[in-house]
């Protein structure tokens, strides 16, 4: 009954995700990108998609590995497109790396689909503390990105950041787990009806552009001589450019440091000009960050599973929402 | 500028009628788990089949028009042998009318099947259901507990199994996640020396004990996590992944880490449960304090083994940090009253 060879079950494919081993990665990648014998692969972690770190010799370097049907290549090929030209205008960005043959994307079969592969140059350095200086320096290359980007026309598209992204999309996804309790589906659609309301009274007015997407902590080094480096962007595309001071805000109000969030818009503003209005309008986006990262963890439970959204998971991210409106309350200043 | 992009053939599997990159793991799609589980177990339809958590392995909660069930797929490298010994160890708790979530034979009359994966051959089994949610340890339902595991030690105790799983002993405790945290700490080797140092305290300790210690089948994981509690009061054990011969004690840490920082009659109500069904000895509950120590460092050595699959960064990050700071403070503790297992002779 217990034999260690029992009879096979059918076949059961597709598969919706699998995961490359780091020296098998190694090895496809070694002579395209002329890494060194003696080079070394380790899986950092898994997020929407697979990041390696590859030390060759005494350089650093990521390996994303994209998962299939997150990203299409076209996606793909706009974000490496902005990273090579904000490089190209010594912006301090994680860039992609050519292979020998000067392609950028390759492309790996996978049994769930195609899936794209990128070298990135290593970010040097560590997470940033937010201590005033290095919140003014975040600033200061958040509208490095913005001011370079202005020049960007990119060959490849995106879709845009726009309500139907940040908002109706999320809501959806989320909608399937939180519909059996209708008190706080009736909360997150008032919520989000209120936002989308407070965006659309004044879109006209907010500066539209090619933003990072994810611009917090985690996607930003500092190294040992002081210089910021931003890295991750998987989510850029055009957008408000409100929303890439969202995340800073959020960390600000989080541990109730205004002067962090002063520091990075006085970095910012040395570079460029950014209007109050857009300032003004930012913790609406800070409210549709924590509407988007509900709507990734709900629209991948297949690979990820519905322990992701369970009950417990989605009380912690109403109680956050909850949070935000009290904070966010008429005459609340950050 | 256009980005060029290619379809590289860098290599493929080496099955030969297959064509994909050479991949570790993969996560098999829900519906079509859910289709085959539902003909070799004739399950009545409709069946919904839903990825639960990925864990070490993966889980699937499996809902037939009558009763829901857990399927979990087990990682390629689970050999079959481990399997067969927590599968049938179930088979016999269940027999002996063990509240645990058992397997499932099907039609015909296995309870472990093989998935034929990208990766390579993978065992799934589909177990009973643990109704309820997870145990909350109040004294109440840390009695049900304690008598459960007791239950659990007591009917395993003339469970024969002709297939081999690793003793939770020394090596598998101790030096096995030492050697697996080495490679992620020699940048840091202040914290290197005092992880050695730390797991030469522990071996001695269990060394001078290990003669007096009761041994057997362990749950091997038993927090709260890994119960279910009905509405009815009924408690159910689950997730004997961890499962093996070893020390009785090392199944009570879990009781002992929640006592020990929330309020000691938790341990005493456990220890009441328990004792209402299966006698243990002092000697084995002066142990449990020597054990949480080896049961920390342990869960840091699993993280370390897993990073392959999840990345060095868990390991590396904040969390290498905070659990070195758990093993500090446990030694602290430890060194100050060895034998302190509140409550215990009484």
């Amino acid at each position: 009954m217990l034999g260690p060879m029992a009879e096979p079950l059918p076949s059961v494919h597709p598969v919706r995700y699998s995961l490359v081993s780091p020296a098998v990665l190694l090895d496809a990648i070694r002579d395209p990108y002329g890494l060194s014998p003696g080079a070394s692969c380790q899986l950092l972690r898994r997020g929407l998609h697979d990041t390696y770190l590859i030390v060759s010799g005494d350089t650093r370097y990521i390996v994303r590995l994209y998962r299939s049907g997150v990203r299409s290549s076209e996606e793909v090929a706009y974000e490496l497109e902005a990273l090579t030209h904000l490089v190209t205008r010594r912006v301090r960005v994680s860039s992609p790396i050519p292979d020998a043959e000067g392609q950028l994307i390759q492309l790996l079969a996978a049994p769930e689909g195609l899936r794209s592969l990128a070298l990135f140059s290593y970010a040097p350095g560590v997470r940033l503390a937010w201590t005033e200086t290095e919140s003014k320096l975040a600033g200061a290359l958040l509208a490095e990105i913005h001011l370079t980007s202005g020049a960007f026309t990119p060959v490849h598209s995106r879709a845009s950041r726009d309500l139907e992204c940040l908002v109706d999309r999320p809501l959806a996804e989320i909608g399937r787990f939180l519909k059996h309790r209708p008190q706080d589906w009736s909360f997150l659609t008032d919520v989000a009806a209120r936002i989308r309301a407070g965006v659309t009274a004044v879109a006209d007015a907010l500066e539209w552009g090619f933003c990072h997407g994810d611009y917090g902590a985690k996607n930003i080094h500092l190294d040992a001589a002081g210089q910021v480096t931003a890295f991750d962007f998987d989510r850029c595309g055009p957008g408000w450019r409100a929303g890439d001071f969202a995340l800073v805000m959020w960390a600000a109000v989080g541990r109730r440091r205004p002067e962090m969030w002063n520091a990075f818009v006085e970095g910012y503003r040395e570079r460029r000009p950014i209007a109050n209005v857009d300032l003004d309008a930012v913790p609406l986006f800070h409210a549709l960050a924590l509407l988007t990262a509900m709507g990734v963890l709900a629209s991948n439970v297949d690979t990820w599973g519905t322990a992701c959204v369970d009950n417990a998971a989605l009380d912690g991210w109403l109680t956050s929402l909850r949070t935000w409106e009290a904070q966010h309350a008429p005459g609340w200043q950050p | 500028m256009s980005i060029p992009c290619r379809t590289r053939d860098v290599g493929h599997s080496q099955r030969a009628s297959e064509r994909w990159f050479p991949v570790t793991h993969t996560v098999c799609d829900c519906d079509a788990l859910g289709r085959a589980l539902a003909v070799t177990h004739r399950l009545a339809p409709p069946i919904t089949c839903k990825l639960l958590r990925r864990g070490f392995h993966d889980t699937y909660l499996l809902s037939a028009r009558e009763s829901r069930y857990v399927a979990r797929v087990y990682r390629a490298e689970r050999s079959g042998s481990a399997i067969a010994y927590e599968l049938g160890l179930l088979v016999h708790l269940a027999g002996r009318g063990v509240s645990v979530s058992a397997p499932l034979p099907d039609v015909d009359g296995e309870v472990v099947r093989i998935l034929d994966a990208p990766e390579g051959p993978r065992r799934v089994a589909l177990f009973t259901y643990a109704r309820g949610r997870a145990l909350v340890w109040n004294r109440d339902e840390s009695a049900l507990a304690g008598s459960l595991l007791a239950a659990i030690h007591r009917e395993s105790n003339d469970y024969v199994c002709r297939h081999a799983r690793s003793a939770l002993d020394v090596h598998q405790l101790i030096d096995a996640p030492l050697a697996a945290l080495q490679p992620f700490l020699g940048v840091h080797s202040a914290d290197l020396d005092e992880l050695v140092r730390v797991a030469h305290i522990l071996r001695t300790a269990l060394a001078a004990r290990v003669g007096t210690l009761e041994w057997g089948a362990c749950h091997g994981d038993f927090n709260g996590g890994n119960m279910h509690i009905a509405e009815d009061h009924s408690l159910t054990a689950f997730d004997f992944d961890f499962c093996g011969p070893g020390w009785r004690a090392y199944d009570f840490v879990g009781a002992w880490r929640w006592a020990a920082w929330s309020e000691p009659g938790v341990w005493q109500a456990f220890l009441e449960g328990y004792r209402a069904v299966k006698p243990i000895a002092d000697t084995d509950l002066t142990a449990v304090p020597l054990l949480d120590g080896v049961s920390r460092l342990r869960s840091l050595g699993l993280v370390a083994g897993n990073a392959p699959h999840r990345g060095s960064l868990p390991v590396l990050g904040r969390k290498l940090q905070r659990q070195l700071n758990f093993l500090r403070s446990w030694e602290r503790d430890y060194l100050a009253a060895p034998d302190a297992t509140r409550g215990s002779a009484s």
